[in-house]
């Protein structure tokens, strides 16, 4: 400002408020000691943490293009899924498959093996077989089922019987309730 | 050394010392800004607020600062704004209507006066019955000797208008003076 431009200034300054011009320009107001040292830091510090320029400006763009990328990888996600669950039931059908041949290969050997031994039996072994007292032997080495052993022991049991009996014994013991204590 | 307005714009858009000339600019103009702020809005810590913000506007804007203005009148200009978007926010908040000058005094912020003479108080209490804009304009004028082009950069008034505001600043500030 130009010593000239002043001094109109302060003369029309003087002219409208006279009380005011012939104040003293005191600063009333004050501010805490120290504070202008550390505002630089204060400033900076703010600065780092602001949220960068145009930030908002492109976050929806950036949203909508990460879950259209999210939505692409899920497809293949669901393909992948499928896939696995289809390998694991292969994989348990596969088990069972072989599990269950493993188990009709083995009962074929047993009954081929069981084949093989009567036929490769000769007549005196089959005599011998024959005996009943061996029968029960007979019946440890061939297994042929439940049903058909059940036949066999109770066969056994009844050949075990001594039938060296009289007529009269044989009239005496039906006359009576003995019988009913006979256990097969 | 403290670093010319030309060196500090210049090496802020080069980004080669960009902080440290950004440290430069906040240290040379922290004082200014922040008597010029307070004197709108009274309040330190309000102060405080609106100056750290002032800066950080400053410096999102200086890669694109123009040079068809001063850095001086532009750093005014944001602080201006800035003071006067903080006052009517508040305004807002509180329910104190836009047209009530006397904000500050509503507000309970006036314990700054305790201290200051008789005449100095009533100075003050005079100030704070100016709108914002024109409490902006009487302190750069009056407290800062600023000339009538720059302060019209900073509040975008032609200087007519200007001249007529200060005018009309001096007369209610002289007659509150007289007054009371």
């Amino acid at each position: 400002m130009n010593k000239k431009n002043e001094n109109i200034e302060k003369e029309e300054l003087m002219k409208i408020a006279p009380t005011l011009f012939g104040m003293k320009k005191v600063n009333n107001l004050k501010a805490p000691k120290g504070y202008f040292s550390n505002l630089a830091d204060i400033v900076k510090v703010r600065i780092d943490n602001e949220v960068p320029n145009g930030y908002f400006e492109n976050l929806a763009d950036k949203v909508l293009a990460k879950i259209e990328e999210e939505e692409t990888k899920v497809i293949p996600i669901q393909k992948r899924n499928i896939t696995r669950i289809i390998s694991v039931a292969a994989s348990i059908a596969v088990i069972f498959t072989i599990g269950f041949l493993l188990n009709q290969n083995n009962r074929k050997e047993v009954v081929a093996s069981n084949g093989n031994y009567l036929e490769n039996l000769t007549s005196s072994e089959l005599d011998e077989a024959m005996d009943y007292n061996e029968m029960d032997e007979l019946i440890c080495y061939v297994d042929f089922g439940e049903e058909f052993n059940e036949e066999l022991h109770i066969e056994n049991s009844i050949n075990d019987i001594d039938l060296d009996f009289t007529s009269d014994e044989i009239d005496e013991y039906l006359s009576s309730d003995y019988y009913l204590d006979i256990e097969f | 050394m403290q670093l010319s307005d030309d060196e500090i714009v210049a090496q802020v858009k080069s980004g080669q010392n960009t902080n440290k000339a950004f440290r430069s600019l906040i240290e040379k103009y922290q004082e200014r800004l922040y008597w010029h702020i307070r004197r709108i809005i009274i309040d330190h810590d309000d102060t405080d607020d609106v100056l750290q913000n002032v800066f950080v506007k400053t410096w999102k804007g200086l890669p694109n600062f123009r040079e068809d203005s001063n850095l001086y009148t532009w750093l005014y200009r944001i602080a201006t704004n800035e003071s006067i978007t903080f006052i009517n926010k508040k305004k807002k908040e509180n329910n104190i209507s836009i047209d009530d000058e006397s904000y500050q005094l509503h507000a309970g912020k006036a314990d700054y006066l305790m201290d200051c003479e008789e005449i100095q108080e009533k100075l003050e209490k005079a100030l704070l019955t100016l709108p914002e804009k024109q409490r902006a304009v009487f302190h750069m004028k009056y407290y800062e000797d600023m000339k009538y082009t720059q302060i019209s950069e900073v509040v975008g008034t032609s200087v007519g208008a200007l001249k007529a505001s200060y005018h009309i600043a001096v007369k209610k500030i002289e007659n509150y003076l007289i007054e009371n």
